[in-house]
């Protein structure tokens, strides 16, 4: 029997919003330990190099320093920094300190010191004798024969080849006589730009011992317990004596999926044994943290003149940086969350992730799949043009549907293969056609439109990504009662600022029938809460969502038992409503009643539940995007008049929050197509790294932004729900690709889409024109 | 922040003729404070120049809009904000109004001061064309007295002015009439995004005929083309005494592109500077009223 819902797909205030607002919630800096020293890292100016000879002699001298660290003083142990379940699909490519340097950023030493200033002049004093080595800057050159080698040591495990910089490389093949059904076959590369997360807290990590000679670590990060593992694997201590502990987070986007700094602040803290801090500078951020993999994208297609699609072959190379942290995973996705959206009975796919002397690329919010459907809608579009059909009305032809499943879920999964599902909700058709109808599409397509050089079009683009990861990730809940009839939930879901604390308890609430304001939330902490994957792949309301559910559904069989024994009344079909229990007779008990009898009356025992929760499918989220762009010709000025994101996420648990994070995907991704980007001098240095020059949109950038919530029901995830924050930032870049060409004609195939590039394009055709 | 505080020491004088004889008397060369938003970006990265710096933010004497005779004078520390909010500027001189909207942010146009970003000197300086553009003059004030500088001769080269080491800009002085609404004027920022941008390009226009239609006077003043903001004196002679055609935008365009010579920069490139800067210049004329 299917209830109607109470708490869950209600827009319920943020449970954590007014102690955000009034500056009481507690970040990681909100704390001080007593004693606490300030860590430093020294930075290699190079971007390629051999450390020959560290002098710290003068460092050591300056007052108030209290320790340096250098590759002598740490033990030699491959691992990766991507805080993944274990083991790891990321080559363990990757040490706490090294002998060589490999991008300019990368750390050489670790100083820490009883003041900053003592620490950086300390960092500025350490002498480094480098042989520098010549740097791989094109990541298209990087697989040379002659291409100088990045990881020569011995140790390194895991590496695709290392020998030609490959640092992980995956592919498949479906299907037969490749092209030979197409009337048309397209061929087009697209090329995707380095750019950073930007989140408002940069990383900052605390490490200390705590009267039993525990290290705790309390940091800013997506994955706890990565972190804990991650930390004991590098320094080599036992698991057990390491403790983290996440506060609020100022924002991830998945720049801190990354177990980046927990390990040298803990190894500081451990050659001290005094409290340590380490908090990055915004230049530190964009120079040493991670980055959104660059991309090179081959796709072809093949297609017959009666709008069927034949083929899909994508080639793509992923520039992963100094180290292949989520190489693999990143290069997967860019083809399993977008090669399913559409049938062809022929698929191919290959990634390569190559290593360069440049900054690290990382998990970022999409994950891939972003650069993906940058090539996929825009070739879509391309396809549509051919044939003169409508682009929505060629897109609902194509793409995958109801009960329907691909060949790419199976033969493609995070860094192995994947597991065969077919999509059991989609609401695509329904975003396609609200959103046209939002955005005037039928009026302003393929129209001339604009007076003068002031140019107007609108752009569409269709989306899917994934609900967790199946058969890998996994979320736990633990939920106990207290005499108030108030809960504890205790998870290790890791709220990111994203509301995932909110959306849980509501959840919670529902199957207990209270209010979420009667469920104490704590997340998360590796002493006190189960474990969790973390907050990532799209799967905190789905996957940890589904483990509140199932635990408090224990809770609520356990207060069913007790009130059944007090009133002496079978509790089948009894129901839990308002605080109360209400059984099938009518007759009542308030949750209070319950608790108190189930501590102190009779049978005492603690009414809790504790459970996991693992997938077996990633159900896809659907969203359709349209935009309409005003493109001046004679500046080359592109500007996003307004947007829409219809969006199927399943239920919206709570819909206001639903919409933040899709108007927040789109902003960041309407500013990652077209302006962010990370300039590089030729020796490897990134030109732009504060934000004095590396420009975000903000809020006076927006364009007027309309979610519109398509609701389904997901048979798989709590109360029909599936994923929404990462798949909306996917379709600003094609989306807007597909409006600029709509309104002057020319598609651009390199992002991002700056006023200098649109006009050198503008100019070019203008003088292809002449010349013909 | 980045800069040792040791090495700097902070005085704020009570008057203006306090602030005066400590110029006077320093040896060294003092470095100005007023709304800060330079100097404090400077100290938290570490390239401020240490020594002693004078507050001159508590100086009434140097604030205040107002109407004298036939010019409008404005205090050094005017704001920003004051700029936007005040009816005299909005009417008289409204490229200044509309500069001052799109300077940083919000926090930062209410202690960004007008004084401040002359002596700043930045080339992207955003109220820096419109003064141009409306022959603003620089009252400089030191011990010695009072002298008025025309502010496109104000500027010697790249940061650099005819401000002597005791010398601070008490106001802005302003001809009523520059801004007279008989001629077509505009304000023109070209950034990378709404706020907080510095600018790719920035100008600012001013425009006047006769009862024949033919131009008789013209302002075209730029920043971010050249080491300093420039007016382009050859371009504005060249369209005096002519109508404005077809022909006259298209060699007057000829006269920019022979008159600026910016940069590449992390910002933008050279070559995208100019033609915005052109497309500009063209759009304005084009769209001159009346024609």
């Amino acid at each position: 029997m299917k209830q109607p819902l109470v708490t869950v797909n209600k827009s319920v205030r943020k449970i954590d919003g007014l102690s955000m607002a009034t500056g009481r919630a507690q970040y990681v800096d909100d704390v001080h330990v007593r004693g606490m020293l300030w860590a430093k890292l020294l930075a290699s100016p190079h971007a390629h190099a051999k450390i020959l000879d560290i002098d710290i002699s003068q460092a050591q001298k300056i007052p108030g320093v209290v320790c340096i660290l250098t590759h002598k003083d740490l033990p030699r142990v491959p691992h990766t920094t991507a805080g993944q379940g274990y083991p790891e699909p990321s080559p363990y490519d990757s040490y706490v300190l090294d002998k060589k340097v490999r991008f300019v950023g990368d750390r050489v030493a670790a100083v820490a010191a009883e003041t900053r200033d003592a620490a950086e002049r300390a960092v500025r004093a350490i002498k480094v004798t480098y042989e520098i080595l010549t740097p791989v800057l094109d990541a298209e050159h990087a697989m040379d024969d002659d291409a100088p080698k990045i990881h020569d040591e011995e140790d390194s495990l895991r590496i695709a080849d290392p020998e030609k910089n490959l640092a992980a490389e995956v592919g498949f093949s479906v299907g037969k006589n490749f092209f030979e059904d197409s009337d048309y076959i397209f061929d087009r590369t697209f090329v995707t730009q380095y750019a950073q997360h930007c989140p408002i807290e940069p990383h900052i990590t605390m490490a200390w011992f705590d009267e039993q000679d525990r290290i705790v670590i309390r940091t800013s990060t997506q994955v706890p317990f990565h972190a804990r593992r991650i930390v004991a694997q590098a320094l080599r201590v036992p698991v057990k004596r390491v403790r983290v502990i996440k506060p609020r987070v100022g924002g991830g986007f998945g720049a801190k999926q990354e177990v980046l700094n927990e390990q040298i602040v803990a190894a500081l803290a451990l050659a001290t044994h005094r409290p340590v801090k380490l908090e990055y500078t915004r230049a530190e951020e964009t120079i040493s943290a991670r980055t959104r993999h660059p991309m090179i994208i081959h796709l072809r297609s093949g297609l017959k003149k009666d709008g069927t699609i034949t083929d899909f072959d994508l080639d793509v190379i992923s520039n992963t940086g100094a180290y292949g942290t989520h190489a693999l995973t990143v290069g997967c996705n860019t083809g399993s969350k977008v090669l399913p959206l559409y049938r062809a009975k022929n698929v191919k796919f290959n990634m390569r992730a190559v290593y360069t002397n440049m900054p690290v690329g990382g998990a970022y919010r999409g994950y891939g799949a972003t650069q993906g459907a940058f090539a996929m809608e825009c070739l879509i579009d391309e396809m549509a043009e051919r044939l003169a059909m409508d682009p929505l009305e060629f897109r609902k032809r194509n793409h995958i549907r109801l009960g329907e499943s691909s060949p790419v879920f199976k033969a493609l999964g995070e860094g192995r293969e994947g597991v065969a599902q077919s999509i059991e909700s989609c609401g695509l058709d329904q975003c396609i056609d609200l959103g046209a109808r939002e955005i005037g599409w039928r009026e302003k397509h393929g129209k001339p439109k604009g007076k003068g050089p002031i140019k107007r079009g609108v752009g569409v683009a269709c989306l899917m990504q994934g609900s967790s990861i199946p058969g890998i990730d996994m979320g736990a809940a633990t939920i106990k009662m207290n005499e108030d009839g108030s809960f504890n939930l205790l998870m290790g879901a890791t709220d990111l600022g994203t509301g995932s604390d909110t959306v849980l308890a509501q959840i919670a609430a529902e199957v207990l029938g209270i209010r979420e304001s009667d469920i104490v939330v704590y997340s998360s902490d590796t002493d006190m809460t189960p474990f969790d994957v973390g907050a990532y792949a799209s799967s905190t309301t789905f996957l940890s969502g589904m483990a509140v559910k199932k635990a408090a559904e224990q809770a609520r069989d356990q207060i069913l038992h007790v009130a059944g024994k007090m009133l002496e009344t079978d509790p089948a079909d009894a129901i839990l409503q308002d605080g109360m229990v209400v059984m099938a007779n009518g007759r009542r008990l308030s949750l209070k009643e319950v608790a108190l009898h189930s501590l102190y009356i009779l049978d005492q025992f603690q009414i809790m539940g504790s459970s996991s929760h693992i997938t077996h499918t990633s159900p896809p989220p659907f969203a359709a995007h349209f935009c309409e762009v005003e493109v001046d010709e004679e500046t080359g000025q592109v500007t996003v008049l307004s947007y829409v994101a219809a969006v199927d996420c399943g239920t919206a648990i709570n819909p206001r929050l639903a919409e933040g994070q899709t108007e927040g995907a789109v902003l960041n991704g309407i500013s990652y197509a077209l302006v962010e980007e990370i300039c590089f001098d030729p020796k490897g240095r990134p030109r732009n790294a504060t934000w004095q020059y590396y420009k975000i949109f903000n809020t006076q950038d927006a364009p007027p932004i309309k979610t519109i919530l398509v609701p389904t029901w997901e048979p798989t995830g709590p109360y029909g729900a599936k994923s929404v924050s990462e798949i909306s930032i996917n379709g600003p870049m094609p989306c807007i690709a597909n409006a600029i060409y709509d309104a002057i004609g020319i598609r651009l195939r390199e992002a991002p889409f700056t006023a200098e590039k649109v006009l050198k394009a503008l100019k070019l055709r203008a003088r292809g024109r002449r010349m013909e | 922040m980045r800069a040792r505080l040791a090495g700097f020491s902070l005085e704020r004088p009570g008057t203006l003729d306090e602030a005066l004889g400590m110029l006077a008397a320093s040896k060294e060369r003092l470095t100005l404070l007023a709304g800060g938003t330079d100097l404090y970006v400077y100290l938290n990265a570490g390239v401020a120049r240490p020594g002693r710096w004078l507050d001159l933010w508590g100086l009434d004497e140097l604030r205040g809009i107002h109407e004298v005779g036939d010019h409008v004078v404005l205090g050094a520390l005017t704001t920003y904000t004051e700029l936007r909010a005040s009816e005299l500027i909005r009417g008289a001189l409204p490229l200044l109004a509309q500069a001052a909207a799109t300077v940083g942010a919000v926090a930062i146009q209410n202690r960004g001061t007008l004084g401040g970003n002359i002596a700043n000197g930045s080339p992207a300086g955003d109220s820096l064309p419109p003064l141009l553009a409306y022959d603003a003059e620089i009252g400089l004030r030191s011990a010695r007295g009072r002298r008025f500088v025309p502010f496109d001769r104000f500027y010697t080269g790249y940061r650099a002015s005819v401000a002597a080491p005791d010398e601070l800009i008490e106001q802005i002085r302003i001809p009523l009439g520059a801004g007279s609404s008989s001629r077509a004027c505009r304000f023109v920022k070209v950034g990378t995004r709404a706020a907080q941008a510095i600018s790719k390009v920035v100008a600012a226009f001013v425009l006047g005929r006769a009862g024949d239609g033919t131009v008789d006077h013209c302002r075209a003043a730029f920043g971010s083309v050249a080491p300093t903001p420039v007016r382009l004196r050859r371009l504005e002679q060249h369209v005096i005494g002519k109508r404005i055609d077809p022909a006259l935008i298209r060699t007057s365009s000829d006269v920019l592109l022979s008159e600026i010579a910016p940069i590449d920069d992390i910002r933008s490139t050279a070559r995208y500077r100019r033609f915005v800067a052109r497309t500009a210049w063209q759009r304005f004329m084009e769209e001159v009223p009346g024609l």
